[in-house]
């Protein structure tokens, strides 16, 4: 198997996905092909240039998403809408916020053999860095074990609980707050493993009538309201 | 805010205080040191509403798996 690793560092949350995305490099060693395409080279010509190279290979991103996009070290997305079939024929495994939402479901409907992602925005603490850590990277490594997605995204949510738990423990009780919430906005979308639908009544009319890409549109400009001209959540 | 935001924000501020000045909450893009949290739980609805809603869904789920 082999895997295109894009990891971006645009700001100070990206430092710690990238160190991250580094530490999942390291533990995936000789089991998984990997391409890193870290910071300058984490942009949409390379990654689109390298997903064609190998039609195979899994699409592996580490941060910065929005609902129907995921970023790049430029700041513009490097998958998005537009060249959401790449990730058809491909298993896809993303640690960004949001992304799970529209892209994740998009991908699915091109052919994507498995979208992991989080459908809400991501959070985390600087005093569990290493917990969070092991929680992002968890489910990937166990696929590497030959796990089927169902089995890595059942494991991987039931890793998280232990995670949380032992936070409490140690008396982090905000830590254990954020990954609880990112434990529940963690989904796998592929045949066999979770198929999404639409859940907001509203959303689903739009997309009967108008389509994905008219949702995502609208989705977009919500955001742009609610985050004051951010482009990314 | 009602007395529950009131009983969690009370609670929260207590905590907070405790933590180092590098302390860090990332959320998306955003980062909140422990005083900028405290500020914007007490300025912005929104957060506040996010973060006393997984302060329940965070006790109420120890509380139903027994663990403390």
């Amino acid at each position: 198997m082999k895997g295109i690793l894009v990891a971006p560092r645009i700001d100070d949350v990206t430092e710690y996905s990238l160190k991250w995305a580094q530490t999942l490099k390291e533990n995936i060693g000789k089991r998984m092909e990997s391409v890193p395409l870290f910071l300058a080279d984490a942009v949409r010509d390379k990654v689109e240039e390298a997903l064609t190279q190998d039609p195979g290979a899994m699409l592996i991103h580490y941060d910065h998403g929005d609902e129907d996009r995921v970023i790049g070290q430029d700041g513009n997305p490097v998958i998005d809408l537009e060249n959401v079939s790449l990730l058809g024929g491909r298993e896809s495994y993303n640690m960004n916020c949001l992304s799970g939402k529209t892209l994740g479901k998009a991908a699915y409907k091109k052919g994507c053999l498995a979208y992991w992602g989080y459908v809400e925005v991501v959070s985390f603490t600087s005093d569990a860095e290493q917990d969070f850590c092991d929680a992002f990277n968890y489910g990937l490594l166990l696929r590497l074990e030959g796990k089927s997605w169902k089995e890595c995204l059942d494991a991987a949510k039931a890793r998280m609980t232990e995670i949380v738990d032992d936070l409490v423990k140690r008396g982090n009780g905000l830590a254990a707050m954020c990954l609880r919430e990112d434990r529940d906005a963690l989904h796998c979308w592929g045949n066999g493993i979770e198929e999404p639908t639409e859940e907001c009544l509203v959303s689903r009319f739009i997309v009967f009538l108008a389509g994905y890409k008219t949702l995502s549109k609208l989705r977009e400009i919500r955001c742009y309201v609610a985050h004051r001209g951010a482009t990314s959540c | 805010m009602d007395d529950k935001d009131k009983i969690i924000l009370d609670a929260a501020k207590k905590y907070l205080n405790g933590h180092p000045p590098d302390f860090k909450l990332f959320r998306g893009r955003k980062s909140y040191t422990a005083q900028q949290i405290i500020e914007e739980l007490e300025k912005d609805q929104k957060f506040r509403a996010w973060f006393v809603e997984n302060v329940l869904r965070l006790s109420t789920e120890l509380f139903l798996r027994g663990k403390t």
